[in-house]
C-alpha cells in the first residue's frame, strides 16, 4: 500500500518504538504523551465543550423559566387591580364618577376642571381632573377616602385645604389622577404585540 | 475454620546473598515508612553451588514477590576510571579490559560519579560464569526476566544512608560496620559509594584491623580518587564514646560512634531485598549483559497506565455525568416553564413532532410577553403603590391640634414619578400645615409650634408618609382690638427634607 511516507521514515519510525519498548523510561515517557493526548483532545475537551454547552443551554432554560413565572405573576397581579381600571373611559363619565363621589360625602362641588390626558405607551391613560368642593373638614375627608378606596384606581397628588368665611366652611382643591386602561385583554391577559 | 487474616496487596521481594557455604535470604514487604522485613531463610549451598541452592530456595516457596540476588563484598569487583568519550564499549567490556584474565569473564555495570577531579565512571563487576549460574537456576521466565543482580555493597549503601543524615555533597566520610567476626569500612563521597573494605574483626576486639581498612580507603582516596581528608569515622557498633576517641587517636581522624548497623549477610540480603522492592524502571544490573533485552510487555507500565486511564476516565465520565445532569435540569425547567404559562396561547407553540398536540414555552413570544408585562406591572406600581393615602392623616390631624391653635390651611403633595417626564424625579412631596395662635412674646416661638411638631412626629398616620416634621416661619401679626397672633407654618416632607 502507498502512503507517501519513505520507507526510510517507516524503517526509523519502527526502529524508535522498539529502542522505547525495550527502554522502560522511553517507554513511559512514549505512553504519557500518548495517554496525555487520547486525554486531551479525545476526553477532555470534547467533554469540556459539551459540557459547556449544556451548561449554556441551562443558563437559558433558567432564564426561560424564570421568565415563565414571573409572567405568570404579573399576570396574577393585573387580576388584582384590573377590576379597579376601567377601559374606554371619556372625560364626562369620569366627571360623574367624581361628582357621585363629592355628592356622596355631602360637600357641595364649585367647579370640576378636566385637564389634559396623559397616555403612556398604549398601555394606561391618567385622567387629570381639578375639583373644587366646599362642605365641612369631616365631608371633604370622606369625599378622599371614597375616592381613595372607591371602585376606581385614584390618586390625589395635590390638595388644598383652607378655612373659608363661613365659620364653619372648608374648600378643598384638589389635582385627582384616575388610571384607566387602554389595552383590550382576553381572558385577562395581555394581547402581546399590541400593548 | 480459622479466620483468614486480610492485607493489603502491597508489593513484596525477596532479596538473596551467598556466602562462601550459604544462601540467606530475606524477604521484604512494604511499610508505612519503608521496607519491612517479612521473614527469613537459610540454605546450605553444596555442590551445586549457589545455582542449586537458589533452585531449592525457589522449590522450598521461599522466594516471593520481585527476585533481588546480592554479589557479596569478595565477589564484587570495584574500579573508578575517568570518563573516556570515545569509549561505547559496554559495562562489561570495559570491567574486562579493567579486570583482565578472569576465566569466562565478567558481567558489569557503570555509574557515573562526579569527584573533586572531574567526572569518573564507577565500574562494578562479578563473574559471567557466576551471574549465568544463577540466571539459569531461575526457570519461571517470568521472574527470570524481572530478577535483579546487583553489588550488595552499593544495596547496603542505600540502608546505611537512609538510617542516618548522609554526608553533604563533596564531603567525605568513613563508616565502620561490624558483622558476626568481620567488619566492612566502607568509603562515602556525599551520597555516593566509592569503595570498601572487609576486614577480620574476631568479636569486634582491637582496632588494629578496622584501622588498617580505614586508613587503606583512605591512601585509596587520597592518591586515586583526589579525595579531600575524611570529614570523620563512623564507628558503628553502637559502643561507648571513649571507643572512638581511641579510634581517633590511632587513626589521626576525627571519630564518632553512632548507633549499631550491621553488614553481615542477613543485613545484605535485608539491603538487595529493599532495593528490589525499590527498583526503578531502566535500572541498569549486572543480568542486563546476559538476558535477552526486555520487550515491550515486559516493560508495559501496566500500574501507572491504568492509573492513567482510570483518572481520564474519570474525568470524562465525571463530565458526562454532568453533561447528563444538565441535560435533566433543562428538561425539568422546560417542564416547569410550560407549566407556569399553560395553556396560554400567546407564549406557546406546538411541541416538536408530528401530531403533537402539546404546547410548549415558544421563547420569542415569552419574551415579548414578558417585556409588555413587566412594562405595565411597573407603571401599575408607580401609581397604585407610590402614592399617598390622605385620608388616614387628615383624620388624625385635629387630634393632634393643640387646644388654642387655629388651623386656616392645610396643604399636601405626591407626585406621580415613573410616567413620562416625572421618571426618577423628585416631586417636591410635602405636608404642610398653616396655624395661628394668640401670643404677644416676639422674641420668643409660641410653644403650640413646638407642641405640634412633636404630635405631629408622633403620629405613625403622618410620618409613615412623611417622616421629617419641622416648624418653620413663624411671623407675628398685631391687631388692633384682640391680642397679638403668631403664625407659624410646620413642614413634614419626605426624605430628608
Amino acid at each position: 500500500m502507498e502512503t507517501g511516507i519513505s520507507p526510510e521514515k517507516i524503517e526509523a519510525a519502527k526502529r524508535y518504538l522498539a529502542n522505547s519498548a525495550g527502554d522502560p523510561i522511553q517507554l513511559r515517557f512514549l505512553l504519557s504523551i500518548v495517554l496525555l493526548g487520547i486525554g486531551l483532545f479525545a476526553v477532555a475537551r470534547p467533554m469540556a465543550s459539551r459540557l459547556q454547552e449544556s451548561r449554556a443551554e441551562l443558563e437559558k432554560q433558567k432564564a426561560v423559566q424564570k421568565a415563565a413565572e414571573q409572567l405568570q405573576q404579573m399576570y396574577n397581579q393585573t387580576k388584582e387591580y384590573e377590576v379597579y381600571t376601567p377601559s374606554e373611559v371619556d372625560q364626562v363619565v369620569w366627571g360623574d364618577y367624581l361628582a357621585g363621589r363629592l355628592e356622596e360625602s355631602g360637600a357641595k362641588l364649585i367647579s370640576l376642571e378636566p385637564k389634559k390626558k396623559i397616555l403612556k405607551g398604549n398601555v394606561f391613560s391618567i385622567m387629570i381632573s381639578e375639583v373644587v368642593a366646599m362642605g365641612t373638614y369631616s365631608q371633604l375627608v370622606d369625599f378622599i377616602d371614597l375616592l381613595e378606596r372607591g371602585p376606581r384606581l385614584v390618586r390625589i397628588d395635590a390638595l388644598q385645604l383652607e378655612r373659608v368665611t363661613d365659620p364653619d366652611g372648608v374648600r378643598l382643591t384638589c389635582v385627582v389622577k384616575g388610571l384607566l386602561k387602554n389595552v383590550k385583554r382576553i381572558d385577562g391577559k395581555w394581547k402581546g404585540q399590541d400593548v | 475454620m480459622a479466620k483468614r487474616r486480610w492485607r493489603l496487596p502491597m508489593p513484596s521481594a525477596t532479596g538473596v546473598v551467598f556466602s562462601e557455604d550459604r544462601l540467606i535470604g530475606c524477604v521484604v514487604g512494604t511499610g508505612l515508612t519503608g521496607p519491612v522485613e517479612r521473614g527469613r531463610f537459610e540454605l546450605p549451598i553444596d555442590d551445586e553451588g549457589p545455582g542449586g541452592a537458589l533452585r531449592k530456595a525457589f522449590e522450598e516457596g521461599h522466594i516471593q514477590g520481585r527476585l533481588g540476588l546480592g554479589v557479596g563484598t569478595l565477589q564484587t569487583l570495584s574500579a573508578i576510571v575517568p570518563v573516556l568519550p570515545e569509549d561505547d564499549s559496554s559495562a562489561s567490556k570495559q570491567a574486562e579490559g579493567r579486570f583482565p584474565g578472569l576465566e569466562g569473564g565478567l558481567v558489569g555495570l557503570r555509574e557515573s560519579v562526579s569527584l573533586p577531579t572531574g567526572p569518573h565512571t564507577q565500574l562494578t563487576a562479578c563473574r559471567r560464569l557466576l551471574a549465568q549460574e544463577l540466571l539459569d537456576a531461575i526457570e519461571n521466565p517470568k521472574t527470570a526476566k524481572q530478577a535483579l543482580l546487583m553489588p550488595a555493597p552499593h544495596a547496603l549503601s542505600r540502608v546505611i544512608l537512609a538510617r542516618r543524615r548522609a554526608p553533604k555533597a563533596g564531603q567525605v566520610e568513613i563508616q565502620i560496620l561490624p558483622t558476626r567476626d568481620a567488619g566492612l569500612a566502607v568509603l562515602f563521597h556525599g551520597k555516593t559509594l566509592l569503595a570498601w573494605r572487609p576486614f577480620d574483626w574476631p568479636g569486634q576486639e582491637g582496632i588494629e584491623n578496622p584501622r588498617m581498612a580505614v586508613l587503606s580507603l583512605l591512601a585509596y582516596g587520597r592518591s586515586q580518587l583526589g579525595l579531600p581528608p575524611p570529614k570523620s569515622v563512623v564507628l558503628r557498633t553502637g559502643g561507648e564514646p571513649d571507643e572512638g576517641k581511641r579510634f581517633e587517636e590511632a587513626c589521626g581522624v576525627p571519630t564518632e560512634v553512632a548507633g549499631l548497623l550491621e553488614a553481615g549477610e542477613e543485613a545484605m540480603a535485608f539491603a538487595v531485598g529493599s532495593a528490589t522492592l525499590r527498583q526503578r524502571p531502566g535500572q541498569t544490573e549486572l543480568f542486563s549483559d546476559i538476558r535477552p533485552p526486555r520487550g515491550l510487555v515486559e516493560n508495559f507500565p501496566v500500574v501507572a497506565v491504568t492509573a492513567l486511564v482510570l483518572v481520564i476516565s474519570g474525568i470524562g465520565y465525571r463530565a458526562y455525568d454532568k453533561t447528563e445532569a444538565n441535560a435533566e435540569k433543562v428538561a425539568t425547567s422546560k417542564e416547569a416553564a410550560d407549566l407556569a404559562v399553560k395553556p396560554d396561547d400567546r407564549v406557546t407553540k406546538a411541541k416538536p413532532g408530528i401530531g403533537s398536540m402539546a404546547k410548549t414555552v415558544d421563547e420569542a413570544k415569552l419574551r415579548t410577553e414578558h417585556a409588555s408585562g413587566s412594562k405595565e406591572t411597573e407603571l401599575a406600581q408607580y401609581f397604585i403603590v407610590e402614592r399617598t393615602l390622605w385620608r388616614p392623616i387628615l383624620t388624625e390631624l385635629p387630634r393632634l391640634l393643640p387646644a388654642s391653635m387655629t388651623v386656616f390651611e392645610i396643604r399636601g403633595r405626591r407626585g406621580l414619578v415613573g410616567f413620562g417626564a416625572n421618571r426618577g424625579r423628585s416631586t417636591g412631596d410635602l405636608f404642610t400645615v398653616y396655624g395661628q395662635v394668640p401670643f404677644d412674646d416676639r422674641d420668643a416661638t409660641p410653644p403650640e409650634m413646638t407642641e405640634l411638631t412633636d404630635a405631629l412626629k408622633s403620629s405613625e398616620a403622618l410620618t409613615g408618609e412623611f417622616p421629617v416634621v419641622k416648624g418653620a416661619n413663624v411671623r407675628y401679626e398685631k391687631r388692633a382690638k384682640a391680642g397679638d397672633l403668631a403664625k407659624f407654618i410646620v413642614v413634614c416632607v419626605r426624605g430628608q427634607g
